[in-house]
């Protein structure tokens, strides 16, 4: 055991935990006689120092694993697994965690300020651990560090019965996802006698490990992992959590977690589907949930009123969509997954933050109807908001429309040899295209009060702080440029995967 | 003679659990919790997992159980009210019940030529207390570190949920 390498590979999360007691010891000692918003202010000052110092360890250790050093290359039996790819994405995490602290600290549910941003921060290293995470062991514990600190942000609002309610709502359904997943673990465990994913891929491909264990060790991750991603029919706590939990909250869940979980889905499924025994029967498995997530999804969002509650069967839909490229089963189909990890978080965060900054102001739920005329008064908010749906219900030349691209070409380009439109994918791309020409209906229906709408506005002009503005301002160009200049990141990702 | 012991210790886990569902007692249950997990300590111990039975003893059936009998106790919960499952709820565990039966027999019949392992088999090292404790502090030092910080958050959680302000308590009164 080589601990100073230990050291050197976990840096980044050292500091944050570091970074996590410093506010934490402040804000019971020194901060103690302030009032609330002021504290609100000086620890989110202290965890986005340490943030960006963790990205900073981040961003170094980046540079040497590019270079080619040899620092980082001992991955402890795939516990901590630093390549090119898992760098970025765990940088991406940490920038993305960056913007929930800041979207947060204008609105803090009560005075337990500091415990409301040290769960941020460890659900951040959890996700940062879940993506370097190529081991079960370490696997299993990072997902229950990311699950146990968004149960406790969830029901933060003590005082507010839906919090609470929705908290121990998504406490429960999360425990018993976490208990499949376990047992499929071990299944997996059980079958081929290895923990590293390396030694597992191997065991299966091989023929060492018996397939019809390895079938139902899958089943069970599906299950598991779907409670995570949202997907239908796992999906029964999301719109509790993301209508009822703090809005930064429900941001933070819908995309960071996203993207560490369809991270994992990828390195765990992804050699699995190439090569196993059992591919038709998982595939087919997988495809049902994929189904089952975009009509439940785009459907159950038609009739939503409340915005938030929108969203949230939006995201269990964009669920649907990103496995698709997951049963592409090729690495055209991890590299689009990936890819829409990634844009979807971006503009669901932009969405959720704008929401956030609507409801604090109003001080309740925003329904639509409250968005109506808000272009007259906010016209920045407006167009920023106009940015991140339109990403999200996938319209050119935002990025939301060349994620949604590269997965259903994924997902046809698997199958070449195919003509017929009933065979392959074509069908599941069809009823894909679908749902998104549905979900256009209820994306447009926001728009609509928000823009078009000739009612006398019912929010007063809002004035938004500088970090919000400034993080609002941020996602959208990157939302933007996603979609200008795809191809960028696509290679990034095909060659590192490679 | 281990066959019948593992149906013996299996036979106990299993009607244990189904007691502790079945029972209306709250305290009942708990009791009857310990009783499923003596048995899957059971199995340990004829697995030759000797530590972990161990650990299996002391910390569910000891700790965990006692916990449970707290709460009972300080949140005084009556005998639960009868609970009449309505048919869908009870014709969905059924079918559940019977994928996972009907599963478990696929797998036996496909069973293939695999044949378990016991733990000494498996890594004549790694079972004794001494060599378990060196590799959760040398080969898994991090997931046990992180296992740690996770303690924390039910630290913080704890400061949140159950710490009332003084203003609060006094609205609620």
């Amino acid at each position: 055991m080589n601990y100073p390498q230990l050291f050197l590979t976990t840096l980044p999360e050292l500091i944050v935990v570091l970074g996590m007691f410093v506010a934490l010891g402040f804000d019971y000692t020194k901060y103690k006689e302030l009032d609330p918003q002021t504290r609100s202010n000086k620890v989110a000052a202290l965890s986005t120092i340490a943030l960006m110092l963790g990205l900073a360890g981040v961003v170094w250790q980046f540079l040497q694993v590019t270079d080619g050093s040899k620092t980082f290359s001992n991955s402890f039996n795939g516990q901590v697994v630093l390549t090119p790819l898992t760098l970025w994405f765990k940088g991406l995490i940490f920038v993305l965690a960056l913007f929930v602290v800041q979207f947060a600290k204008t609105d803090v549910p009560n005075k337990h300020v500091s415990e409301y941003f040290g769960l941020i921060l460890l659900s951040t290293l959890g996700m940062g651990f879940l993506i370097t995470a190529q081991n079960l062991i370490m696997l299993f514990v990072s997902i229950e560090l990311i699950s146990l600190s968004l149960y406790g942000l969830t029901a933060f609002q003590t005082d507010k019965k839906f919090s609470v309610e929705a908290g121990i709502k998504y406490f429960t359904i999360g425990g018993v996802s976490s208990a499949f997943l376990l047992f499929g673990l071990s299944y997996l465990f059980g079958a081929t006698n290895e923990l590293s994913f390396e030694g597992i891929t191997a065991a299966i491909t091989s023929g060492a490990a018996p397939q019809n264990y390895v079938l139902i060790a899958s089943a069970f991750l599906v299950v598991g992992l779907g409670f995570k991603i949202a997907a239908a029919p796992f999906h029964l706590w999301a719109p509790d959590t993301y209508q009822c939990g703090p809005v930064p909250v429900a941001a933070w869940v819908a995309s960071g977690s996203k993207i560490a979980s369809f991270f994992l889905l990828v390195q765990l499924f992804g050699p699995v589907l190439e090569t196993s025994e059992q591919k038709e029967t998982l595939i087919a498995g997988i495809v049902l949930v994929s189904v089952l997530s975009m009509v439940l999804g785009n459907i159950g969002a038609l009739r939503q009123s409340c915005v938030k509650r929108l969203l949230a069967y939006s995201s269990i839909a964009h669920a649907g969509y990103i496995l698709i490229g997951l049963v592409a089963a090729n690495e055209d189909g991890s590299i689009s997954v990936l890819f829409y990890a990634v844009i979807y978080s971006l503009a669901t965060l932009g969405a959720f933050a704008t929401i956030g900054i609507i409801d604090s102001r109003l001080g309740r739920e925003a329904q639509i109807d409250d968005f109506n005329g808000t272009w007259k008064q906010n016209p920045g908010l407006s167009i920023l908001f106009m940015i991140f749906i339109l990403s999200l219900a996938g319209i050119p030349p935002l990025s939301g429309f060349f994620g949604k691209f590269y997965l259903f070409m994924a997902a046809i380009g698997s199958q070449p040899e195919i003509a017929s439109w009933s065979e392959g994918f074509y069908w599941l791309v069809a009823v894909a295209l679908l749902m998104s020409a549905v979900s256009l209906f209820y994306y447009v229906k926001v728009l609509k009060a928000f823009l078009v709408s000739a009612d006398t506005p019912k929010l007063p002009s809002i004035q938004i702080t500088k970090a919000e503005g400034a993080g609002l301002l941020l996602l959208a160009v990157l939302v933007v440029y996603l979609g200008i200049y795809p191809t960028g990141l696509v290679e990034f990702i095909a060659a590192s995967l490679g | 003679m281990v066959d019948f012991l593992f149906y013996l210790f299996a036979l106990i886990t299993v009607l244990g659990a189904g007691a502790v569902v079945l029972s209306r007692n709250p305290v009942n249950a708990a009791m009857l919790l310990i009783v499923s997990f003596m048995g899957t300590a059971s199995l340990f111990v004829t697995l030759g997992a000797y530590f972990l039975a161990a650990v299996q003893v002391a910390v569910y059936a000891g700790a965990v159980i006692v916990l449970f009998l707290f709460i009972i106790m300080l949140l005084n919960v009556d005998a639960a009210e009868q609970f009449r499952p309505d048919y869908v709820t009870f014709a969905g565990g059924l079918i559940a019940a019977a994928l996972m039966i009907l599963g478990t027999l696929k797998l036996f019949e496909r069973g293939e030529n695999f044949t378990l392992l016991t733990l000494q088999e498996l890594d004549p090292v790694g079972v004794s207390t001494q060599s378990f404790g060196m590799e959760l502090f040398t080969t898994y030092m991090l997931p046990f570190q992180v296992a740690g910080i996770l303690l924390l958050i039910a630290m913080l959680g704890v400061v949140f949920i159950s710490k009332r302000d003084k203003e609060t308590r006094k609205d609620a009164a």
